[in-house]
């Protein structure tokens, strides 16, 4: 009881020796406000990205797959042209017929055209190639007009899809089906229209015009040795891993590989994105923790030169009490909570002004950082990280302040 | 207990307050050999039995009369729930009611002896020590510290004052002369003032001539001694 007391005062008598030194105070303590205020908005930032990132994802599907011929890690460029490990026609179909797991997919493989309607031109507009799938895996369906049908698709005809950009970009109608464009000189017919993607951080970044046309019309177009890739849905989030040997087997006999050799392609699933994402968040993070350690660390060095400093200017006092019957452990507390509450306050004002930057991230209109904050595990983290510098950076000073001779300490000048 | 400089005063002092512990030898307070105490107890021991008073004051600047008074009170047990009563008590009895506020830069001198008297017996100690409590004072300041230790004493408070200054030896029951470290004569109240005055003036001319003659082995002789 006595001893809480007397620590209590400690407290106090420590607030009051901080007050009375406010500059120097804040001088020293500011290495641990940088510390903690720049790791509390690097780990708000981090947060808020990371939740409009995976919101991102949620919108995207967690049943999608992606497959795209990939060059086996590690091996020689020449062994694996790129010619030989593209996606071909025949095992697209393999892969829609012989996957009992994917409910449905759709090539997809872009290309840059110049548009023309009447006398406007439009270059270098995005051109898809798709099958009718896409509007249900993307849902991005129809709001004008019609899909593409089996006979488009089969017959490769001349027929496009357009966006509200496109529209407005080349003056068209309002609902433009049954009007024509040119489409790097060929006349195609335009049979709906499709939502405008808005824009995203995995999708474009500004809305633009875009036209999608059949892809076997798209095939025809395109040199024999072009690429494209493939988006999947699976029947079920929870047959992903199925899905993924389905198409892996599939594909491999389709290449004739045997079982020593590796993969020529990839079969991405959402969720491994989102497990990557996390994975470059903790990196991040951990590299947020480094700077912060060492921040501290310069904080703390600067915590225990200053209090030294305050044990030398007060060697008398520190005599006097020791006189009147202070033991060496409570001038140690007294020390010792002197340079933690010193700590907890630079961690305070430091939390406070990393506060106000996840705030400020907020503001902008659109901001990815809309959701920035600041976890409960980074504030009380913050605050046991500059209590512990506190501690550890105060020992010294604190012992060294116990185990003054009370004589000699009064003789001090 | 007086002396010339550098004849070990402050030293034995500083031992019978428990501030310092004897190279070789004993000391034995209250029935406790303090030899074998740590720190902590010996701090404990000059909290509860223990009055100091400094030359220079020693008061904490920042603190007014009241705060500094407290400050044993601070770290002794049960002091906490009375510490402001009793220190309030204890400036009463110097004769600073009026001055408990006051910070250490407000006060004179012989005020700010008067608060460090005040903080010296704030716990009830066994011994007031007093080590040239009067040093930085002028004559008519001694006096009045004087006439209030008198007063302390009067009370029934034990008081050990260290001084060089016959003026306030006089005022003592019993002085104890330190030549080179040792007691060389040890004056009992019952001496007649007049007498115990001569032979300490005897003492000290003996003292500074032998000084004065370069021989420090053999300073007081059997013969000299006037006990
Ligand atoms: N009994 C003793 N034996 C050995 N050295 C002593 C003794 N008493 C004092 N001293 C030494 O003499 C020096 C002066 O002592 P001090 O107590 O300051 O004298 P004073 O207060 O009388 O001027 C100090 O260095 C102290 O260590
Ligand atoms: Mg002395």
């Amino acid at each position: 009881m006595l001893r809480l007391l007397v620590h209590l005062q400690a407290i106090v008598l420590a607030l009051s020796q901080i007050w009375a030194n406010k500059t120097r105070s804040f001088l020293t303590t500011l290495g641990i406000i940088i510390g903690v205020a720049s790791v509390t908005t690097v780990i708000a930032a981090l947060t808020g990205l990371k939740t409009s990132v995976l919101n991102e994802f949620e919108t995207f599907g967690a049943s999608k797959m992606f497959i795209f011929p990939d060059r086996p890690d590690d091996a020689p460029r020449n062994m694996y042209p790129w010619r030989e490990i593209r996606l071909k026609i025949p095992e697209l179909q393999a892969l829609n017929e012989n996957c009992p797991s994917i409910r449905q997919l759709t090539p997809i493989t872009n290309e840059g055209a110049n548009l023309q309607f009447r006398d406007r031109i439009r270059e270098g507009v995005n051109i898809t190639g798709i099958w009718p799938a896409w509007h249900e895996i993307e849902n991005r369906s129809v709001i004008m007009g019609r899909q593409f049908t089996l006979s488009d698709e089969e017959g490769a005809h001349q027929v496009c899809l357009v966006n509200d950009e496109a529209i407005k970009e080349l003056g068209l109608d309002a609902d433009p089906s049954g009007q024509h464009i040119l489409l790097n000189g060929r006349r195609f017919l335009i049979v709906g229209v499709v939502e405008t993607l808005q824009a995203s951080i995995f999708g474009p970044q500004t809305t633009s015009s875009e036209v999608f046309i059949p892809f076997s019309t798209m095939v025809k177009l395109k040199d024999p040795q072009f690429f494209f890739f493939v988006i999947a849905q699976v029947v079920s989030p929870e047959a992903a891993e199925e899905a993924k040997a389905e198409a892996t087997f599939v594909l491999r006999k389709s290449r004739g590989l045997d079982a020593t050799e590796p993969n020529t392609f990839e079969i991405a699933a959402i969720d491994q994105f989102i497990d990557q994402f996390k994975a470059m968040a903790a990196g991040i993070t951990v590299i947020a923790g480094g700077i912060v350690a060492i921040s501290l660390l310069v904080g703390g060095i600067g915590i225990m030169n200053i209090m030294l400093v305050s044990v030398s200017e007060r060697t008398r006092e520190i005599g006097l009490r020791k006189s009147v019957g202070a033991t060496p452990i409570v001038i140690l507390m007294q020390f010792l909570l002197e340079a933690i509450t010193l700590c907890f306050m630079g961690g305070l004002v430091g939390l406070a002004c990393g506060e106000a930057f996840a705030f400020a991230m907020t503001l902008p209109e659109d901001s990815p950082l809309e959701e920035a904050s600041i976890p409960i595990w980074a504030v009380v983290l913050s605050f046991a990280f500059s209590a512990g510098v506190g501690v550890i950076f105060g020992m010294f000073p604190a012992v060294k302040a116990a185990r003054l001779d009370p004589i000699e300490a009064m003789r001090h000048e | 207990m007086t002396g010339l400089s550098g004849s070990g005063k402050s030293t034995l002092m500083n031992i019978l307050g428990c501030l310092d512990r004897p190279t070789s030898g004993r000391y034995v307070l209250a029935d406790r050999d303090t030899s074998r105490m740590s720190a902590g107890e010996l701090a404990i021991v000059r909290n509860e039995q223990i009055g100091f008073v400094f030359q220079s004051f020693e008061l904490l600047p920042r603190q007014s009369a009241l705060k500094n008074v407290e400050l044993p009170l601070i770290y002794a047990h049960g002091g906490w729930g009375s510490r402001r009563r009793r220190a309030r008590r204890a400036l009463e009895r110097v004769g600073l009611g009026d001055r408990m506020s006051h910070r250490p830069n407000q006060l004179s001198g012989g005020q700010k002896q008067r608060v460090a008297i005040a903080r010296a017996i704030v716990n009830g100690p066994a011994i007031l020590l007093a080590d040239e409590p009067t040093g930085n004072l002028d004559s008519t300041t001694t006096e009045e510290i004087m006439e209030l230790l008198e007063q302390l004493h009067d009370e029934g408070q034990t008081i050990l004052i260290v001084t060089h200054e016959r003026d306030v030896a006089s005022h003592c029951r019993r002085v104890i002369w330190l030549t080179d470290g040792l007691v060389s004569s040890d004056l009992p109240s019952e001496e007649d003032p007049a007498v115990r005055e001569h032979r300490l003036r005897h003492l000290a001319e003996i003292e500074e001539a032998a000084r004065a003659a370069g021989d420090s082995t053999h300073l007081i002789t059997a013969g000299d001694r006037p006990c």
